[in-house]
């Protein structure tokens, strides 16, 4: 009997355990800070399938900028880091949901994201730009008008592009950048709307030939967490503060993105 | 016995009254008000005040529709919000009443940041600024804040424009509050005072809407003020994002645009809360 009500006691409190281990991640005013360093490590969202930010090298070792400044987050927290890939569509259901503590993914700060996450202030930002030949008179989408201009089809720099340019623009879509890469080296189109780190690697390549013409879009990225927190997001604002005064931000974009980190602003 | 009740139903009015007037409404009114992001979002709709008397920022238009930036920013937010805008008129003195007391989810109106309004309200990172400034009828003679001495100054109370006239006219000057900015412009054209203190933007649009009147601005009362959105006390989910907001139309220009657009002048590069 007294057996029975030690079983009957025990389950529930495993089954109280298991319960508050199940909402603990999610739980809104939640002091996860606490949390992650009691655990000893950080589970932090990654996108690893979008160079020069979040890729698998050679050795199929996670790489990039988002990578780098993850693992200086955890070094900065004294716990280990665990780096959950994560996509562009899953990163807020991952964060929502607490199988991330964090999301680090060239994740843009917008009002509608904020709808469901929070966002720290902003430590990078991502972009697109319209490149082409030097002597090119190209300075504005006013001069692109009857020109060809080569893009990957789905990008975002392909949205801007139709948004932007005069409808007689002539838009030539290519089924990725390498493609529409090589058709501007080709000399088959006359510009060549692509991502900043694609257009710094090509003009890093041969300087003499090509430059950036304008600039298409620019959005700044911030941590993602989930909503109510506010003491995570102290510490992971102070960090982004502390890392961009210090220059390891600079360091870390200039390295992989190939171009200088703009100045960044606060949120 | 009914009067008697009449009487106490106003005694406790009053006491009510009084209890929103009085520093302690915060603990009382918090407590009953748990509006958040997630109430706004599932109402469909963001209650909005701003006083709609203080054009340019906000007023009603010759076709009755609300116009101005401030009107112009709320649309956006609401837009960015996905959810419909209600405006909730308000007068400059009553904001913080109505902001504290749930009347409204988010003030507006030109709503300057400053360290006694923080003590009832939290402030987004601001998205406006203005500054204060001395208007006067030609002929008199205002050169500098020292000339202010002996003069009676009309302003709103409540307002940035009360708080920095304090501090910066002379002692022997005699500020004037009324309730709102028609008041103080009233008295000022009926001769009642020699000066009216109101922040620049709407200045300007009383020198282009009463020339034959003659007012000059005289003089600016430093420093620059800042305006924000104000929460109560505590949205710390709803105040994130609001700052996210600012940030994101910060950036993109749309802040900048309506700004310049509406009001006439340069919008300072805005500085972070």
């Amino acid at each position: 009997m007294r057996f029975l009500t030690f079983l009957s006691c025990s389950r529930l409190v495993a089954a109280a355990v298991a319960g508050l281990a199940i909402l603990e991640p999610a739980t809104a005013g939640a002091q996860q800070l606490d949390t992650i360093i009691k655990r000893g490590k950080v589970l932090v969202g990654i996108d690893l399938a979008s160079p020069p930010f979040g890729l698998q090298d050679e050795k199929r070792q996670p790489a990039g900028s988002e990578v780098e400044t993850a693992r200086l987050l955890a070094k900065d927290l004294g716990v280990m880091l665990e780096i959950v890939p994560v996509t562009g569509a899953n990163r807020i259901p991952y964060l929502v949901t607490g199988r991330v503590d964090l999301v680090m993914a060239t994740f843009a700060i917008s009002p509608d994201r904020a709808k469901s996450v929070w966002f720290s202030s902003p430590y990078g930002a991502t972009g697109s730009v319209v490149m082409a030949p030097k002597g090119s008179v190209i300075k504005s989408y006013a001069e692109l008008d009857k020109k060809r201009v080569a893009v990957a089809r789905g990008s975002f720099s392909e949205q801007a592009l139709q948004r932007e340019a005069k409808p007689t623009t002539r838009i030539i879509r290519f089924d990725d950048d390498a493609a529409a890469t090589a058709a501007m080296l080709a000399g088959q189109v006359d510009a060549y709307a692509t991502a900043v780190p694609i257009a710094n690697m090509l003009i890093k390549r041969s300087p003499a030939q090509w430059e950036v013409k304008f600039p298409m879009l620019r959005s700044w990225y911030g941590v993602g967490m989930r909503r109510g927190d506010a003491d995570l997001l102290q510490w992971v604002n102070t960090f982004v503060m502390f890392h961009l005064q210090n220059g390891d931000m600079a360091k870390i974009y200039e390295k992989w993105i190939g171009s200088p980190l703009p100045p960044v602003p606060a949120l | 016995m009914d009067v008697c009740r009449g009487w106490c139903r106003y005694g406790l009015a009053l006491a009510f009254g009084l209890m929103l007037c009085s520093g302690s409404r915060l603990v009382v009114v918090q407590a009953q008000a748990p509006l958040g992001l997630d109430t706004i979002i599932r109402r469909g709709k963001i209650l909005v005040g701003m006083d709609m008397s203080a054009p340019p920022f906000a007023y009603v238009d010759q076709k009755r529709q609300p116009a101005g930036s401030e009107v112009e920013v709320a649309n956006l937010l609401a837009k960015d919000l996905g959810v419909a805008l209600e405006i909730v008129p308000t007068s400059a003195a009553n904001r913080v009443p109505y902001l504290v007391t749930g009347r409204v989810d988010v003030m507006m109106g030109a709503f300057s940041i400053f360290p006694d309004r923080a003590k009832a309200v939290w402030f987004s990172s601001p998205y406006g600024s203005a500054v204060s400034v001395i208007l006067a009828p030609a002929g008199t003679r205002i050169t500098a804040l020292g000339d202010l001495a002996g003069k009676r100054i009309a302003v709103s109370r409540g307002t940035y424009t009360e708080q920095v006239l304090a501090a910066a006219a002379p002692k022997a000057s005699r500020i004037m509050r009324f309730d709102d900015d028609a008041q103080a412009m009233a008295a000022m054209a009926a001769g009642q005072v020699d000066a009216y203190g109101v922040a620049n933007v709407p200045a300007k649009v009383l020198l282009t809407r009463y020339p034959e009147r003659k007012y000059e601005i005289k003089v600016t009362i430093p420093p620059r003020n800042w305006y924000a959105f104000g929460v109560r006390r505590g949205e710390r989910d709803l105040l994130q994002w609001l700052n996210t907001f600012v940030f994101f139309r910060g950036d993109d220009g749309s802040l900048r645009r309506i700004y310049e657009k509406t009001v006439g002048d340069a919008l300072p590069d805005l500085p972070v809360l």
